[in-house]
């Protein structure tokens, strides 16, 4: 609020907001920089200053070479990184035409549609596991990475129309009045000029998709827990299940498991915020 | 807003047919199959099963450690959301009052949102060893026995704690953006008009924040159901004697784990329920109050 500064007892009042945010950032960070600083120590290092900083006498990378040789790292976060790459590009081209037709279209089956999307949000695809692990064996996917992707698919469409259809919605009509006045054909319209137009939004629907997805703990362990198919996630917590009192190995497969989404948070994050900022959720 | 119309087009069906497709197979079809299986009855080998109507029902009805286990995840989800939602929107508010850092404290406070369920459960764990744990050690050097281990209040404080911890910032992301989505001349004419901060708030900007209030409701309250999953399995486990298992996680014990579908099923089938009511109830009932 750039108007009401004018104040001089303000400069006070600054201080005590920062105060409290400052004091709410360390709450939300401590856990992860503790988990971040120890992985580079050694085991005496951790146990005698937990809080320290690495230094010269208790700077070690014994926890990644341990991970790394026992567990296949590289592969958990290939499959990871696979998994969630491809049902994002799914997720937002079919979402992005459901929107478009939800939002464009007046047809029979519209209102039933968006009812259902809104049933989606809320109902989360969870609770149909049972038949969802049936169906994947029958069609004999079990322990694939297609098994997961088809299921996250199914996931993350309900949200992502949502967020586009309302995103949509401010699309100016004289664009697409323009384009059907010229004679342009409706996939055209969709894929020529809504398609680059809702690129803010798609930010916003590719984190809410992806993270998700990339954390995901319950699909991993039900349709692909074997050998070679595992996601970071599961990868990280059968590991740590064998290890659990060799803290320099937990913390450093704990901070491989959060490093790598956390640079592609702060990739994304501005993109996310524009598209937050512009009314993707309003 | 007027649409388009298209007498007898088949593009609108184009467009959404994939979703139709994916959303039979993945929803609908899983749906159904756990209402019939819910009606199931396996015998111990799994080799045949009898239809048994709603015994499976008033199996899971009468039992006890599911009657508790609901009343457990109707608690902790009312307090995370309430909670969460509420802290956040005090800190937002604090945040968009800032001019200088308010773009670090949002990319700082983001970092929470991006961390998996079951990693924050460690983390948790990690905060509660009884070894090194340094809110472990700081509680108990206040006096009290704190103890998550053995101690049903205290577990459910824990797996609370780290709940909210995660889920802050994500409420924090949208109350910022919907903050400082609220154009500067309401802003302006809100403080000519109305000297107390207070009475500001809550009579504009408050309102202005519903919509978000809302959608960040029904966000919260499944984040509470269901994603609080990888949270419980990795710190408590639903321990001590399964004081801290949300309905969810008694599903994936009893119908992954326990083998009993039917059974598994039937806690499904009544998630199911309790869910679409809850979903509609909050459509009809609190969106009503909303001024877009």
């Amino acid at each position: 609020m750039s108007f009401s500064n004018i104040r001089r007892e303000d400069a006070s009042r600054a201080v005590i907001v920062h105060a409290i945010l400052l004091t709410y950032t360390l709450v939300a960070l401590y856990p992860i920089f503790l988990v971040v600083i120890n992985a580079f120590k050694t085991r005496k290092g951790i146990f005698k200053d937990p809080m320290g900083l690495p230094n010269a006498d208790t700077f070690s990378l014994e926890g990644f070479t341990k991970v790394l040789a026992k567990s296949d790292f590289e592969l958990f976060f290939y499959n990871s990184f696979s998994v969630t790459i491809i049902t994002i590009v799914i997720v937002l081209l079919l979402a992005a035409m459901a929107a478009w037709a939800l939002s464009e279209y007046k047809f029979p089956g519209n209102t039933v549609l968006a009812l259902y999307l809104a049933i989606g949000i809320m109902v989360p695809i969870r609770l149909g596991s049972v038949s969802i692990l049936n169906l994947i064996v029958d069609l004999g996917l079990i322990n694939t990475l297609t098994a997961l992707v088809m299921v996250y698919v199914a996931q993350g469409l309900p949200l992502a129309i949502f967020i586009l259809t309302e995103f949509m919605h401010q699309i100016p009509k004289d664009l697409k009045e323009a384009a059907r006045c010229d004679g342009v054909g409706e996939f055209k319209i969709f894929f020529a000029i809504i398609l680059p137009l809702i690129r803010p939004a798609v930010a916003t629907v590719a984190v809410f998709t992806m993270i998700p997805i990339w954390n995901d703990l319950w699909f991993p362990l039900i349709l692909a827990p074997g050998d070679g198919k595992q996601t970071i996630t599961l990868g990280v917590q059968q590991f740590i299940g064998q290890y659990v009192t060799d803290w320099n190995a937990v913390l450093a497969s704990l901070s491989l498991a959060i490093i790598p989404i956390l640079v592609l948070y702060l990739i994304f994050s501005r993109q996310l915020i524009r598209g937050l900022t512009s009314g993707a959720v309003k | 807003m007027k649409r388009v119309q298209f007498e007898h087009s088949a593009v609108p069906y184009l467009f959404v047919a994939p979703q139709i497709l994916i959303i039979s197979i993945f929803f609908l079809w899983p749906a159904a199959q756990a209402v019939y299986q819910s009606f199931l009855l396996e015998d111990a080998f799994g080799m045949s099963s009898q239809f048994v109507w709603f015994r499976n029902f008033e199996d899971v009805l009468s039992s006890s450690s599911w009657t508790r286990s609901a009343v457990f995840t109707v608690v902790f989800s009312v307090l995370v959301a309430v909670i969460s939602i509420t802290l956040s929107l005090f800190l937002a508010v604090r945040a968009d009052e800032v001019i200088r850092g308010a773009k670090s404290y949002r990319t700082m406070l983001m970092w929470g949102y991006a961390i998996a369920p079951p990693v924050a459960g460690l983390l948790g764990n990690m905060m509660f060893n009884p070894l090194m744990g340094d809110l472990y050690k700081a509680f108990n050097s206040f006096g009290f026995e704190f103890n998550h281990i053995q101690n049903a209040n205290d577990a459910t404080f824990v797996v609370i704690l780290i709940a909210v911890w995660k889920q802050v910032s994500v409420n924090f992301i949208f109350f910022l953006s919907g903050l400082q989505g609220i154009p500067k001349s309401v802003q302006e004419a809100a403080t000519l008009d109305c000297k107390s901060a207070e009475r500001r708030f809550w009579t504009i900007t408050f309102p202005l924040l519903a919509p978000t209030t809302f959608f960040l409701l029904v966000i919260n309250l499944t984040y509470a159901f269901f994603e609080t999953f990888g949270i419980i399995d990795v710190s408590t486990k639903g321990s001590p004697g399964g004081a801290t298992a949300t309905l969810v996680y008694k599903v994936y014990v009893d119908g992954f784990i326990g083998a009993d579908l039917g059974g598994s099923s039937a806690q499904s089938v009544l998630l199911m329920i309790m869910v679409s009511v809850l979903t509609v109830f909050q459509f009809r009932f609190i969106e009503r109050k909303v001024h877009y």
